[in-house]
């Protein structure tokens, strides 16, 4: 059954269908919601807020990308989340060192796969990246996040964003640039394909 | 090639754009060529190439587990119905037009010309007309003439001043024509009681500067006492020096004072403004309901 006919027959009532769209997007929603959260449990809450929220409004679907349509909705949800955790900030349950400073890589977080190297470098980039782009303001960071991890285009973007596909642009530009100044700042802990050899540019 | 490290906030939207190929074909090739003389850009657009592919390669995050909707969660989550907007709709223009109405109803009430006043008092006339109108039918026409004090002001036409001809024919016209009922009263007081209430307005020689005749419906025959704003017979020849407006400060209990003006036929219904509201209202409180639901 196609995605047309799975949106009609949701659409009609279907709840079967209904969830059938939720298993194919869930995971790109998930993963949207977590990269712009950078919170399991919120981006969990934030991706069924989506889901309640996509069935209320499923007979304003007008067409097009159903994806794209459910990513504005999960995004909007995530606007949401980020509101609502500004208005009841929370404290980490994670350990603190000894002068308060949090500690990022507890024992019992650890990763406990094998090649742990490689891991290791992996991990530390992946959490340099998404420091960097949790320090982005919600604006920069929605785009980024949409763009270069959720795959979308610019329309898209600019119709999930509710701007002009100028303002898309100039978001995503500034916010790449922010990252990668914040990556830089990282220096040696970066992998050495991350640093770049200025030398080969002179 | 430059070597200017300043890239200004448009090289780098372009740079971001063209890694995304999301530059137009002249605007591409433009950036092309610049691009192959600036060695900044080059550095730029390589660090950005470098940042996609690592934002691309972070892990992906699967759901920790379904998000899909039991019967039983689906039950409880009301869809917006399709009226929902046509409340919105209905509500709001109900609401502006009401607000069209008052505001016409006032710049037409506030900036019209004022309607010319014997109208007005042909109107009160036609409103006071069908009292006791079977004795009229059976008597002659009699031509009244208007003296001059029917056009005093918004007092005088109210209480329908010279309504009473016979003895309004000086300049103030006053003391005795009070309303259109009265005057009828006093028509018939002139002709059943002989002129007993002499008016002391009655001088013929004034006639001769009445205006125009008007022919008005005679007025029914009624036994009743004479009512004379402000007038006794016996001094009716002091009434003479008395402004009128002084005889009419007290309003007698037994006129009908209430005279439709004519300002209300140019207003809309109260029932409209009613039913405008009461639509405005009703509908405005579904769809807040709806939204509120949501």
């Amino acid at each position: 059954m196609s995605e047309l006919d799975l949106i009609e027959l949701a659409r009609n009532g279907d709840l079967d269908a209904f969830n059938h769209l939720v298993l194919m997007y869930q995971d790109a929603a998930y993963n949207t919601a977590y990269r712009i959260l950078f919170d399991s449990a919120a981006a969990s809450d934030a991706t069924q807020e989506a889901v309640i929220s996509m069935y209320r409004k499923l007979n304003s679907y007008r067409g097009g990308s159903f994806k794209s349509w459910f990513l504005r909705i999960v995004t909007n949800a995530c606007y949401d989340e980020l509101r609502r955790s500004r208005r009841r900030p929370t404290v980490p349950l994670e350990p603190e060192s000894n002068d308060g400073e949090l500690i990022e890589s507890p024992r019992w977080m650890e990763d406990s796969t094998p090649d742990p190297e490689e891991n290791l470098a992996d991990s530390e980039m992946e959490k340099a990246i998404q420091h960097c782009i949790s320090g982005l303001e919600d604006k920069f960071r929605v785009v980024l996040v949409l763009v270069d991890i959720s795959g979308e285009d610019y329309e898209s973007v600019a119709v999930t964003i509710d701007r002009p596909i100028g303002t898309v642009k100039s978001r995503l530009a500034r916010a790449r640039q922010k990252v990668q100044e914040c990556l830089q700042d990282y220096g040696e802990l970066l992998p050495e394909k991350f640093r770049l050899n200025d030398k080969e540019l002179r | 090639m430059t070597r200017q490290s300043k890239i200004s906030s448009k090289d780098l939207e372009n740079i971001s754009a063209y890694l995304d190929n999301a530059l137009s074909a002249t605007e591409k090739a433009d950036f092309e060529v610049r691009l192959a003389k600036s060695l900044p850009l080059q550095k730029k657009l390589k660090e950005y190439t470098q940042l996609k592919v690592a934002l691309k390669k972070l892990s992906y995050q699967s759901a920790p587990r379904d998000f899909t909707l039991t019967a039983e969660e689906a039950r409880g989550i009301k869809r917006k119905p399709l009226f929902y907007p046509a409340f919105s709709y209905i509500a709001l223009t109900a609401a502006l037009l009401l607000a069209l109405v008052f505001t016409s109803e006032f710049i037409f009430n506030n900036f019209s010309a004022p309607q010319p006043q014997d109208t007005q008092a042909t109107l009160m006339l036609a409103t006071e007309a069908p009292v006791e109108e079977n004795v009229a039918a059976t008597e002659a026409p009699q031509i009244f003439t208007w003296g001059y004090g029917y056009g005093v002001g918004g007092k005088t036409e109210g209480m329908g001043g010279g309504g009473s001809t016979l003895m309004s024919t000086d300049q103030s016209g006053w003391g005795i024509g009070g309303g259109a009922a009265t005057a009828g009263k006093d028509i018939e007081q002139e002709e059943v009681l002989g002129g007993e209430e002499v008016s002391p307005n009655e001088e013929p020689a004034i006639e001769d500067e009445k205006p125009e005749p008007t022919i008005v419906t005679p007025r029914p025959v009624v036994s009743v006492e004479p009512i004379i704003f402000g007038l006794r017979a016996d001094e009716a020849g002091e009434v003479l020096s008395v402004f009128p407006t002084e005889t009419l400060k007290e309003p007698d209990a037994q006129v009908p004072v209430e005279v439709e003006t004519s300002s209300d036929t140019i207003t809309v219904s109260n029932y409209r403004k009613y039913g405008l509201t009461g639509v405005a209202v009703l509908f405005g409180a579904l769809a807040l309901v709806y939204y509120r639901k949501q």
